[in-house]
């Protein structure tokens, strides 16, 4: 096992390692000048000599005071002294973040946004809380942040982005989070004046086809506007990126007696009244009503649809196995149900399947985009690529939003429900359960005797990897924060996901390199709300941030990442080896350009690199246990933990 | 040696082969006679990614069931079988099984593979002698608890 030299401990040993560190660092210092000087005596005359006698100059560390180490913790206001500007509009900024609940901003350091950087991080009481600043190592790694946050938390953090270089580090992620219907803000600096490579005039350009609303405001009091709007726009559904350019100018103006505006509530639009009442009463009627839930906004969404499911008695599906804020996968209503799967009235919650709307209504959001109108042709054309979906003849659809719709309808229910029909209800409810948990065990128990393929095997099958996290788990408060698709999705077969975040889902658009930086954001998510982050981390996309894994560590964030290590980009593997027997030549060189050997990669010491406790690579299957026991002792402790497997490709 | 697979008339002929064995595959006809080196096909597994779609010793992913398979039962069927995997070009990217062409896996070096191949043996314990998967079916069994 490897650990971090420095792993942060409880704040008393962090100021002795700091203050010891600085010591050294000063002794070190004296000695080696000391040392350069008797040098100076005698010229060095090797490479090595010259090496030798050239580093000491640039090591004298200062022990830093008390009341440095206490602003370093965070909690400690600067020292107020006569500063040359007193009411920086950033700091409106900031108090308009934090009265929207914003909890974090993920930023990589950029001139353009000095000003609200230091309006984060120094104003407020405490400072840089509410939000604070998480530093990412990279663009893409900040917007996969918030991406992930906002399907574990059901809420916005901030992307805060430099100019026209760091928005198009960015691009990736945005464009995930945007097919992946993930609410994300995006706040973007620009200077107008200081490098012109780094702006443009129409900065938010860069983006448009695939955020789905931007703003470039002009005054300061416009700038709160617009981050409500972009809050606000951001939690309509479709859910989607939104985005504010603002300007360096509108940061550091002075606004000496404004205060921020409060934050307008969010609408959006549900059923009508007279629609609530008739759903209500079409399920109440029905003799097996069923109801299909997809993946609805929140996770207030899933709770209104658990309400609504027991009310009537309904039986439901899931979409739990493949992202979040679905319906829970073992509550004794989900499952085909007592009946056989007959059903005489069906409503759809953002449900799919083309049978949803034909027995009731399908409240949906519109979701299909037109592939057509993303990238140049969007923005040429047609602008942003949210388009109608034409209904198929025959099907009842209402194109609002599920979750807003919930309540009405439960309010209908619960007004037209007797005494009678209760009794019914329970008795009908009863049997749904019973037959849905011996569907769930048949499902489960077929499951686990498939998943003994290769259970001893080396390297380690997928299931295992799974299959050995269960017990593990089950009683703790988890979430499957990665993609799983490549690993297996063992996790469908094996695990209950009975919590809105027990799993997050793909990366929406299928791009490589978003499972670390979501599997942070979901970690973010995780810190303050006592749950801990599980990371099925596959290695190719490990490699295009890797960086993630330091914030992971800086921040203490409770993330146990488990690497899937096939030594390949596998699904690319198969298709290149494909071709070579398709053109009959060379099948022995399928691995070219898509494996990761010679020489092979070792994750346990890329993340002690960043600081990160961890260990592997693990091969022999009867290891991972204890692995996962010490990793997630160790996650549950505060502090992230990486797990080297070398796994079977799939 | 010569290739089996020669002349006009090979392919349908191979085809027809296939067909017959795999539907006679299930009567467990018994298997045919190694004359490769395994420890030489192991390395022909890897070197041609077969471990990318059956995983390294045949269980996982696209398992390779010795019994009962009709493209395994002998060296000459499991030839056959290679040189008439897809070989038109498709538009959209496949992780179907290949084509093996006798110019890039000859046919000793396809029994090479064969005899590694015939190694296999499925190796999966029984289901109640693995407690974590017992656990999950207990887990399932468990009253739901939110």
């Amino acid at each position: 096992m490897t650990k971090s030299t420095d792993d942060h401990g409880p704040v008393s040993d962090r100021r002795d390692f700091l203050k010891s560190a600085a010591a050294g660092a000063a002794t070190g210092a004296a000695a080696l000048v000391g040392g350069a000087s008797a040098a100076g005596a005698q010229q060095p005359e090797t490479v090595a000599q010259v090496a030798e006698a050239a580093e000491p100059a640039v090591v004298d560390v200062p022990a830093p005071t008390e009341a440095q180490l206490a602003r370093e913790e965070g909690d400690v206001r600067p020292p107020a002294v006569t500063r040359g500007a007193m009411a920086p509009g950033s700091d409106l900024m900031v108090d308009v973040l934090r009265d929207l609940g914003i909890e974090y901003v993920a930023s990589n350091p950029g001139s353009s946004f000095e000003g609200l950087q230091e309006s984060i991080i120094n104003h407020g009481n405490p400072p840089n809380r509410m939000p604070e600043f998480i530093t990412a190592l990279h663009e893409m790694s900040a917007v996969d942040m918030a991406h992930g946050y906002a399907k574990a938390a059901g809420k916005p953090m901030v992307a805060l982005i430099h100019g026209v270089i760091g928005l198009t580090n960015a691009t990736m992620g945005i464009y995930q989070a945007y097919y992946d219907q993930a609410p994300v803000v995006l706040l973007v600096g620009r200077d107008n004046t200081f490098i012109q490579t780094h702006t443009a005039d129409d900065i938010a350009g860069l983006v448009r086809s695939f955020t789905k609303w931007d703003a470039h405001p002009t005054t300061l009091q416009g700038s709160f506007e617009a981050m409500h709007e972009a809050y606000n726009r951001a939690m309509t559904p479709p859910c989607a990126p939104t985005l504010v350019v603002l300007d360096t100018e509108l940061q550091k103006e002075e606004a000496p007696g404004m205060q921020a505006p409060p934050p307008p509530a969010l609408e959006v639009a549900g059923v009508g009244a007279g629609q609530a009442r008739e759903i209500a009463q079409g399920l109440l009627a029905a003799d097996n009503p069923r109801i299909n839930v997809g993946r609805l906004r929140t996770p207030e969404g899933v709770a209104r649809a658990v309400e609504l499911a027991e009310l009537v008695g309904a039986c439901t599906s899931s979409r739990a196995a493949t992202g979040p804020n679905s319906f829970p996968n073992r509550h004794p209503l989900c499952g085909p149900g007592a009946v056989g799967e007959v059903y005489d009235y069906v409503l759809g919650l953002e449900a799919p399947g083309a049978q949803t709307a034909l027995l009731g209504p399908h409240i949906r959001t519109v979701t299909d985009r037109d592939p057509t109108r993303i990238g140049l042709g969007g923005n040429r054309m047609m602008g942003r690529g949210f388009v109608p979906i034409t209904p198929p003849p025959g099907e009842n659809n209402i194109d609002v939003d599920a979750e807003a719709s919930l309540p009405a309808i439960i309010e209908e229910v619960r007004r037209a429900l007797s005494a009678g029909k209760s009794r019914e209800i329970e008795q009908r409810s009863a049997s749904h359960a019973e037959a849905n948990h011996a569907a769930t065990v048949a499902q489960v128990t077929a499951a686990a005797e498939a998943k003994r393929a290769g259970w001893n095997g080396s390297p380690i099958a997928t299931a295992r990897v799974y299959a050995e996290l269960w017990p593990l788990i089950e009683d703790e408060d988890w979430c499957l924060s990665s993609g799983s698709r490549f690993s297996g999705a063992h996790h469908a077969d094996l695990w209950a996901l009975d919590k809105p975040y027990s799993f997050l889902g793909s990366s929406g658009a299928g791009g490589i390199g978003y499972g670390l930086g979501a599997s942070v954001g979901a970690a973010l998510a995780a810190k303050e709300r006592g749950r801990f982050v599980i990371n099925i981390q596959n290695d190719g996309d490990i490699n295009y941030c890797p960086g993630a894994l330091w914030t992971a560590t800086h921040h203490r964030l409770p993330m146990l990442t488990i690497m899937h290590n096939n030594r390949a980009w596998h699904q690319e593997l198969m298709f290149v080896a494909y071709m070579t027997g398709v053109r009959g030549r060379g099948t022995d060189r399928g691995h070219i350009g898509t494996t990761l050997r010679n020489p092979y990669i070792s994750y346990a010491k890329m993340a002690e690199a960043y600081g990160m406790a961890s260990e592997g690579p693990i091969e022999d299957p009867t290891e991972l246990v204890a692995a996962y026991r010490r990793g997630i002792e160790t996650v549950k402790g505060g502090e992230p933990y990486l797990i080297d497997v070398i796994t079977q490709p799939r | 040696m010569k290739s089996i697979l020669s002349g006009p008339c090979a392919i349908p002929l191979a085809g027809a082969i296939l067909v017959g064995l795999a539907a006679t595959a299930g009567a467990q006809m018994p298997m045919g006679e190694i004359t490769g080196d395994a420890e030489t096909g192991k390395q022909l597994y890897y070197d041609h990614a077969c471990y990318g779609c059956h995983g390294y010793t045949g269980e996982t992913g696209h398992q390779m069931k010795l019994i009962g398979s009709g493209f395994l039962l002998n060296e000459q069927t499991f030839i056959i079988y290679l040189r008439l995997r897809a070989e038109q070009n498709p538009i959209l990217p496949s992780e179907t099984m290949p084509n093996y062409p006798e110019n890039a896996l000859s046919d000793n070096e396809a029994k090479d593979l064969y005899a590694y191949i015939r190694t296999f043996a499925d190796n999966a314990p029984p289901l109640e002698e693995i407690p974590t998967l017992n656990a999950i079916i207990e887990s399932a069994a468990e009253p739901y608890s939110p």
